[in-house]
């Protein structure tokens, strides 16, 4: 995963240096403070990229067209707005995150429009909270190489806001992992490699949260 | 055709047992799917899960529900799975609505609060046009059989996709839309057909 490390650091985008996250152990809430809120939203956009022994292209691209279609689609049974939050929600986004403790969690079920994540800078909530931050899950993407093998990777965004519509802190960047199961082939049971998808969106979250957490801690020092 | 088709309400938490389930009798239970989802993969624009339903600029349009969850209960009523999964004496229950995905895939024990001795399930997950700039668009399904014989956990689960060309859907012109609609109908029959003949083949021995 050091490329991925490595990825993670370089697109991660730290805006003010005043940061509100907090490095580990979570920050302990204010006592009688207004919990702090987590937005969660899924990713819309499900890809998938099969490359062969030609490297990619177009041609590449043709032979692997079906397959990638097939993919895409299974990606988005396996993975649809519910499956994704609840695979969220199953870890302790709090601690994962590095958030201040009380930290209340709330789900969107439909997911942000993909090409608004990055030119709406503003709360996509409509929450006046004090202490508000944004999850965001933007691509869900597969890969297969010739030389590398298979792999699912996702692009998070966390935004911290603090108390007003100005971003303090943003950090984007990907998480990736391997697959031994997916896709499945034709006519196979499926289940184990719908299992392993949103096991590995859990595990492409949890390095994500890593890398954030280092780079929040890094800001702070 | 000696075989009842029967629709009950689907709710796995139900304390009330279907009212037309024979407790002496072998049961097949079914239950459609949510309405139709897309994927796409054009040309310029890719990836935006149901971007063809919502209407997404750069997403060919289609048909507003063209396969809804109700028509999907007939389709499968008249396909009579119960026969295509070789289990003949089981009597056919098509529930009304579809479960959530949630559901689904979480669940263990009997969806239907049924005592049959000798309990089925086929279970509609997802239903998916799926359309690429190579191949064009075919009907893709997601389908979960669980058979549990007389007990309360199943003794076989299988869930495999399946997916069935279409040459007409979505229709380019309005007066395509019948045979659109009729093509997609048929794709959903014939998927049917093909989940049980992938679900009646010996599981494969990968050793």
């Amino acid at each position: 995963m050091n490329l991925h490390r490595r990825m993670a650091i370089a697109i991660a985008a730290a805006i003010l240096p005043a940061s509100p996250l907090a490095a580990q152990p979570p920050a302990p809430a204010a006592p009688g403070a207004a919990p702090c809120e987590l937005h969660l939203w899924p990713a819309e956009r499900m890809r998938s990229m099969s490359t062969g022994l030609l490297g990619g292209g177009l041609i590449d691209a043709a032979i692997h067209a079906g397959r990638d279609a097939s993919n895409r689609s299974q990606m988005a049974s396996a993975l649809d707005s519910p499956s994704q939050l609840d695979a969220l929600q199953s870890l302790n986004l709090i601690h994962e995150l590095g958030l201040p403790e009380g930290t209340v969690i709330i789900r969107h079920e439909t997911p942000l429009e993909r090409h608004t994540i990055n030119s709406i800078k503003t709360r996509r909530a409509d929450s006046t909270a004090r202490c508000y931050y944004e999850l965001q899950t933007a691509d869900v993407l597969y890969m297969k190489r010739a030389i590398y093998g298979r792999s699912l990777r996702t692009l998070f965004m966390l935004r911290a806001f603090g108390d007003d519509q100005h971003i303090d802190f943003e950090y984007k960047a990907w998480g990736g992992n391997g697959l031994h199961h997916f896709p499945p082939g034709e006519g196979e049971d499926v289940t184990v490699a719908i299992n392993e998808l949103v096991d590995v969106f859990k595990a492409n979250f949890q390095e994500y949260a890593r890398n954030e957490r280092e780079a929040s801690s890094r800001r702070r020092h | 055709m000696s075989m009842a088709i029967g629709l009950v309400l689907a709710s796995p938490a139900a304390s009330q047992p279907p009212p037309l389930a024979d407790p002496a009798g072998c049961e097949l239970h079914v239950w459609p799917g949510d309405g139709l989802m897309s994927t796409y993969f054009g040309w310029f624009h890719d990836g935006i899960v149901n971007g063809q339903i919502e209407g997404r600029r750069g997403y060919p349009p289609i048909p507003p529900n063209p396969i809804d969850t109700a028509m999907q209960a007939t389709l499968l009523a008249e396909s009579h799975p119960e026969t295509a999964l070789r289990q003949a004496d089981h009597r056919l229950i098509v529930h009304p609505d579809a479960l959530a995905s949630r559901t689904i895939r979480q669940a263990r024990e009997r969806l239907a609060p049924s005592g049959s001795p000798c309990y089925a399930e086929l279970i509609v997950d997802d239903v998916v046009l799926q359309t690429d700039w190579v191949n064009g668009s075919s009907l893709h399904i997601l389908f979960h059989y669980r058979d549990f014989g007389p007990d309360a956990l199943p003794r076989r689960v299988f869930a495999t996709w399946v997916d069935t060309h279409l040459s007409t859907f979505p229709p380019h012109q309005p007066d395509q839309l019948e045979a659109a609609i009729t093509e997609i109908r048929q794709a959903y029959r014939n998927d049917i057909a093909l989940f049980a003949a992938a679900a009646n083949r010996p599981p494969r021995n990968h050793h």
